[in-house]
């Protein structure tokens, strides 16, 4: 069933049509509705979803509060220079996607493990697991290597086994001059 | 019919635990009306260096990031250790 258009003189606090005039386009005589329910109440729309710029967020875990696409800039901090510095995150409620792609000069006096500028400050409760897809000139040789953003934090850590005992650290550096990184990381906020 | 570019940060967000999060927003305005827009994000966490942040984000970073909250701050990141 689709919802009719309600006629352009209809009062506002019409019964039947009071919520239509607001969620339907300006133009009532439009030929295509920018909005529809079919009979099993599957609400169709012929654009986007727009959220306002500052989110009004919700604490009920079925409401679907937000949605914004962005830019960020992964660094390692210090003096350390670059040759590319990309980041692109998508916000869908209260889940974040980022993707990043980083490329060290020199690393100065970077962190060596660490690197920040995550658009959003995940959630507390434990380390959010990411997916690394290509590391050229990484500082230590290891036999498996994580990354992770730390919880609390807006921080991406790398964690790696760089001998057969079976532990896993960070203490030996993961970055050099001319490290580079390409990741992606989904994560709660 | 002019196109001009306006870079602002339209969003300075403080978290409980301390963190800022900062949001600029570039807009592409054609004769005052709003044509397209891109966002950048950043945060600056509890004793995070601020001094080259944007003026209004260093005021506000001034007033959360006391010796408190940074301490709270790294106190709570040992104890995330998962």
């Amino acid at each position: 069933m689709a919802i009719a258009q309600p006629a352009s003189n209809d009062a506002l606090n019409s019964p039947d049509h009071a919520l239509l005039h607001r969620i339907i386009a300006a133009d009532p005589a439009a030929a295509v509705q920018s909005l529809t329910v079919d009979s099993g109440n599957i609400i169709g729309i012929k654009a986007g979803i727009k959220f306002p710029a500052t989110a009004v967020s919700s604490a009920d875990v079925n409401t679907l509060d937000d949605y914004e696409e962005g830019t960020w800039t992964p660094n390692v901090g210090g003096n350390a220079t670059y040759t590319t510095q990309l980041g692109e995150y998508t916000k869908i409620g209260n889940k974040v996607t980022v993707c990043g792609y980083m490329a060290i000069d020199s690393i100065g006096t970077g962190s060596v493990y660490i690197f920040s500028g995550l658009p959003f400050t995940a959630s507390s409760g434990f380390h959010k697991p990411g997916y690394l897809d290509r590391i050229i000139d990484f500082a230590t040789n290891w036999y498996w290597l994580a990354i992770n953003i730390k919880a609390s934090t807006a921080e991406c850590e790398f964690y790696y086994q760089d001998a057969l005992d079976g532990s896993s650290n960070n203490v030996n550096p993961a970055f050099k001059d001319g490290t580079t990184i390409r990741f992606s990381i989904t994560y709660t906020i | 019919m002019a196109l001009t570019k306006l870079v602002v940060i339209d969003s300075i967000e403080v978290l409980e635990s301390g963190h800022i999060q900062v949001r600029q927003a570039t807009k592409i305005m054609e004769d005052g009306i709003e044509l397209s827009k891109s966002y950048h994000r950043w945060v600056v966490s509890p004793g995070d260096d601020y001094s080259t942040q944007d003026e209004r984000v260093k005021k506000v970073a001034e007033v959360v990031h006391t010796k408190e909250v940074v301490d709270a701050y790294k106190v709570k990141i040992k104890e995330n250790k998962v």
